[in-house]
């Protein structure tokens, strides 16, 4: 692309349309390039009409009469439109971010391996850790009544048994009093499903922390991407 | 108070500046830096030239301007805008607006005639004319 500029003016210029462009992420690639071909003549209309000085006082009059990039963009990008601040739409950024991470040949078959490899690791510490906070529960409330149960009517487990023909329920070194084994099961189950509701309390937190682990995960691997393609188009 | 004024200023130069265009716009066609130019001159008071890039797109949008490149001989290419014809339609409303609005202003700041005086300010003058 011709430049136009001075070789100075034009390494300022550059910078400032780099910080630009960072404004515009989530923009399509054509409405973006169109957008700072856009802002590119306008700082050379504004720094050929002023002749005084030399090509580096006059670019860096013709930004500062221009403004700030954020304001410069400021209603094409919409609120959350920029890399900071919230972002609501999760999902199509964690499918937009997955189909960039497969297609980021630029990337090379290490580098997808390395990220698919640690987007996969985050998913089943995920899943594990879920998992783990349901069965405590679901297991812990069972034990519970469970014990309950013996508390109130041992004798329904050995009629169960009887009825079975075989030792279904044992009650181990309580076996002549299978109240103390009730009690004891009622604790420890109890326990246990109070672990498993902490974990999903505290679970909230670790998707936090996951989730933003997950984006700087994708945000890297879209700025390698778009570095390739950089490399790619100029070589 | 200088800061409050300034903001009250800025606020009011925003919801004009989008008028500003249009009517910059009105039968001519302007690109970017054209159009600032045109907006203010020489020199570009209290506005920064990269304000009206927001604007623009926003009439884009909203399908009041058009817009299209064209090559230039002395450097970049340029984007060239014009109003559509709902772009016409909706700067003249919006300029005989912004007239009827003037008028308000200007109105409410004249000193009121001496029939149209609060009758307190009557009873005063009264009083003072006894005291006297």
């Amino acid at each position: 692309m011709n430049s136009h500029f001075p070789p100075a003016a034009e390494k300022i210029v550059a910078d400032y349309l780099e910080k630009l462009g960072a404004c515009l992420q989530g923009m399509n690639e054509a409405d973006r390039g169109e957008v700072l071909a856009e802002i590119r003549s306008h700082l050379y209309e504004s720094f050929t009409a002023d002749a005084e000085g030399d090509e580096i006082d006059r670019a860096l009059r013709a930004l500062k009469r221009l403004g700030e990039p954020a304001d410069v963009v400021a209603s094409r990008v919409g609120p959350g439109g920029g890399r900071l601040g919230r972002r609501r739409r999760s999902l199509p950024y964690i499918l937009a971010g997955t189909l960039i991470v497969l297609f980021a040949a630029p990337l090379g078959m290490g580098g997808l391996g390395v990220i698919v490899g640690l987007l996969a690791a985050l998913a089943g510490l995920l899943v594990a850790y879920f998992a783990t906070a349901v069965a405590l529960v679901v297991s812990g409330f069972a034990g519970a009544l469970v014990g309950l149960v013996t508390i109130i009517s041992p004798d329904v487990f050995l009629e169960i048994n009887r009825w079975a023909g075989e030792t279904i329920f044992q009650f181990g070194p309580f076996q002549h009093d299978p109240q103390v084994a009730g009690v004891i099961a009622l604790i420890v189950s109890l326990m246990l499903a109070g672990l498993g509701l902490l974990m999903l309390w505290s679970g909230k937190y670790i998707w936090r922390g996951l989730r933003l682990v997950f984006r700087l995960i994708v945000d890297k691997a879209r700025s390698l991407f778009a570095r390739g393609r950089r490399i790619t188009a100029a070589s | 108070m200088a800061d409050e004024i300034d903001n009250k200023a800025t606020q009011l130069r925003k919801g004009i500046l989008e008028l500003a265009v249009m009517a910059a716009l009105h039968g001519r066609t302007h690109y970017g830096y054209s159009l600032v130019r045109s907006l203010t001159g020489p020199v570009s008071p209290g506005i920064k030239e990269g304000t009206v890039y927001p604007i623009l797109a926003r009439l884009s949008r909203e399908g009041l301007v058009n817009s299209h490149w064209i090559e230039s001989s002395q450097g970049p290419p340029r984007k060239y805008y014009e109003l559509t014809d709902a772009g016409r339609r909706a700067c003249e409303a919006l300029q005989e607006e912004f007239r009827r609005l003037v008028r308000l202003v200007e109105d409410a700041a004249r000193p009121p005639a001496e029939t149209d005086r609060d009758p307190a300010d009557k009873k005063i003058a009264i009083r003072r004319r006894k005291d006297e």
